[in-house]
């Protein structure tokens, strides 16, 4: 064997493999990524209220902020590429059981009234006490005003979603339809929708799990019913319908601290129900927590318990109640089929 | 050529009826294969074409009939029996044992030089093979030198220590690509706990590792041509997600959260590296294997990339260049790992 030709040989053939490699992703980026920047997010066409004072709990070290930052923002979804999708090419048709299909540009989305809406997004796949749950202020065109525009005819229960790349979401038509600020959303806490949560335009409805609602880079609807079509995500053995399951999650503490005055804190969320109390077990005993200011009902709520904490090992818990009355159930379940249920509970070592 | 051949006298073959083993077959020096290293004597195994019929060294029961192991391993290991030296047939032997140790391709051609002396007794390959002869020696002063010290009953260190290109011969593959030198029954070196197993298995998963990453490497740079989800990672990786068990998505999504793209991504390159690996093991041994395995790749690509949703028809364009790019570097990268030989057609036989 002539070791220094294959050597030489596989030397090349290495070189080449990266230089392809790596030259073929810089040309992907250059070639295909869009820029965000092109989408100016100026100022909603209705204001919404400010915030009341105490919305947002800022002084509790490990508390989840009020809005999540972008970057932040959890992200799920089955795109391996980010699709990059240009404002300038982007169209949304309407079609299936509606009078009047349409298709819609950008340049004719964003002449629509825009409206700025905080909305608590989460994620089916959140476990309890999980990070598949952000909160963001979103601006959109109202969904259900431009389905109205296409006609939307009555046996419509199904709004099936797809995306640049074929993936397909449904939706019930009610929620979207009933007046919550179902949305076209195209900037997200002030910016335009990064490229990774659908730039330039997602679909955002309160109250539903992502896996239902939040469809990103969509391009297409059709209107049909439930027996017609079965999503993506039905397909594999998730609800067809799936409004998000009042719940509640301990941020702080989550191991060893120091006895006495320590923060028990978090969030709690019930989106288009709205949280109405938080309660917090130390080692069984129910205390009532502090809840800041109610911002909407389509978004979380962060607590805080003020806990003197003696030497020793507790178990802390957390449980939200909605306000149509309603507790979490105690009661330990995965996601699958709609969503997990269950106390969040988090053992502490206090020295 | 300034070599000079060693002396010739005209003899009959001792085992006439043996010639037939004589072309590309071990020859009678690797009766003493095992050399005691328990590797094992394969003999004809694994050789195509390999006749059925043993010839007397290669049968354990005519064994002790034709030689007895223990001189012939004696001299694998450097040890220099001086009676050998006296004998001509012995040193001859001896030659052609060390040329059997030499490896690459002008090994054989030379062993097949120094078992042409038709020495009494030189054995079964020792007829007429005069026309390769001089042809085989052509190749480098090493060899020929070895062959002058040899025949001086001297011997050179570099015979004892096992040779680096040793290491990753080919087996016979077919065609062009046949090597020389590539006897499974080559005899190793005593004692040297060189093994014969694993020749060939090292640069031929290199090749077959190198050959995916200038595939999917090729196919990625054309991509960004095309779309970057005609890439056949992406398009193979999404349809993998759509096919997923829930209860593996899952456990991704809790296991890994946000990284279980990456996740997903990583186990696909170590897929790839293994398969790659065997289809370059494959490749080393029987090169259409090796091209057959990276274009059923490239064609797989090809179809999932076509298949996917919101596909367009170029989307096949990236997996079928870069099949054709990893089938391209398949065969460069084996056929330069290859003995600089002539290929059996063109030697003149």
């Amino acid at each position: 064997m002539d070791r220094r030709k294959f050597l030489t040989a596989g030397g090349s053939a290495a070189a080449l493999a990266a230089a392809a490699g790596f030259g073929g992703q810089y040309l992907q980026d250059k070639r295909f990524s869009v820029n965000t920047a092109s989408v100016k997010i100026g100022a909603p066409s209705v204001k919404p209220p400010a915030l009341a004072k105490g919305t947002q709990i800022t002084d509790i070290p490990g508390l989840s902020s009020f809005y999540t930052p972008n970057s932040q923002f959890y992200r799920v979804d089955t795109a391996l590429v980010v699709p990059q999708v240009s404002p300038q090419s982007w169209q949304l048709r309407i079609h299936g059981m509606v009078d009047r299909p349409l298709t819609l540009t950008f340049a004719e989305l964003m002449k629509r009234p825009m409206i700025d809406h905080d909305v608590t997004l989460t994620c089916v796949s959140e476990s309890v006490g999980g990070g598949y749950v952000g909160n963001a202020r979103w601006q959109g065109a109202l969904l259900a005003d431009l389905l109205r525009e296409a006609g939307i005819q009555p046996g419509a229960t199904q709004i099936v979603m797809r995306d640049v790349n074929g993936m397909n979401l449904g939706v019930a038509t009610d929620p979207v339809m009933d007046g919550r600020a179902s949305l076209l959303a195209i900037g997200m806490n002030g910016q335009p929708l990064p490229q990774a949560h659908g730039f330039p335009v997602r679909v955002v409805v309160p109250g539903l799990y992502g896996y239902v609602s939040a469809c990103k880079w969509v391009v297409d609807m059709e209107l049909t019913t439930f027996g017609a079509f079965d999503a993506y995500w039905s397909q594999r053995g998730w609800s067809q319908q799936a409004p998000i399951k009042t719940e509640s999650r301990i941020d702080t503490p989550r191991d060893n601290v120091a006895a006495g005055q320590v923060m028990i804190a978090g969030v709690a969320w019930a989106q288009h129900r709205g949280i109405e109390a938080v309660e917090v077990s130390v080692d069984g005993t129910w205390h009532q927590a502090k809840l800041a200011a109610q911002d909407t009902i389509d978004t979380w709520r962060q607590w805080y318990y003020p806990w003197q904490a003696t030497p020793g090992t507790h178990t802390l818990q957390v449980r939200a109640t909605d306000k149509t009355g309603y507790t979490q159930t105690a009661k330990n379940h995965g996601p699958e089929p709609n969503g997990a249920t269950g106390y969040h509970t988090v053992r502490v070592t206090v020295a | 050529m300034s070599f000079q051949d060693p002396p010739r006298r005209q003899r009959q073959p001792r085992y006439p009826a043996l010639a037939q083993y004589e072309d590309g077959y071990p020859s009678y020096q690797d009766t003493n294969a095992d050399h005691g290293d328990g590797n094992g004597y394969q003999g004809f195994a694994g050789l195509a074409g390999a006749p059925r019929q043993r010839p007397p060294w290669d049968d354990p029961r005519q064994q002790s009939a034709w030689d007895t192991g223990a001189q012939w391993s004696a001299w694998g290991t450097g040890a220099q029996p001086a009676a050998r030296d006296s004998d001509p047939q012995q040193s001859l032997r001896d030659t052609g044992a060390r040329q059997t140790l030499w490896d690459s391709g002008a090994n054989r051609a030379l062993r097949d030089t120094g078992t042409q002396q038709t020495v009494p007794g030189a054995g079964p390959a020792g007829s007429s093979r005069n026309t390769g002869a001089h042809r085989s020696l052509r190749n480098t002063g090493g060899q020929r030198s070895a062959w002058d010290t040899a025949g001086q009953g001297t011997q050179g260190t570099e015979w004892d220590a096992p040779r680096e290109t040793d290491r990753g011969l080919p087996r016979r593959t077919s065609g062009a690509f046949r090597a020389a030198g590539d006897d499974p029954g080559r005899p190793a070196h005593s004692g040297n706990g060189h093994r014969r197993a694993g020749r060939g298995l090292l640069p031929g998963a290199l090749a077959g590792f190198l050959a995916a990453a200038v595939a999917l490497g090729v196919a990625n740079l054309v991509a960004a041509f095309v779309r970057p989800q005609a890439s056949p990672i992406i398009a193979v990786g999404g349809a993998f997600i759509d096919r997923t068990p829930s209860a593996l998505k899952n456990f991704a999504v809790q296991k890994f959260g946000e990284n279980d793209k990456n996740m997903l991504l990583l186990g696909m390159y170590v897929t790839i590296a293994f398969i790659a690996i065997a289809i370059g093991m494959a490749a080393w041994r029987r090169l259409s294997a090796g091209v057959a395995g990276i274009g059923l790749f490239g064609l797989f690509g090809a179809f999932v990339a076509i298949t996917r949703p919101e596909s367009h028809v170029t989307d096949v364009i990236p997996s079928i260049v870069g099949g054709i790019a990893g089938i391209a570097a398949i065969v460069w990268l084996v056929q330069a790992g290859m003995p600089r030989t002539r290929p059996a057609w063109a030697r003149g036989r």
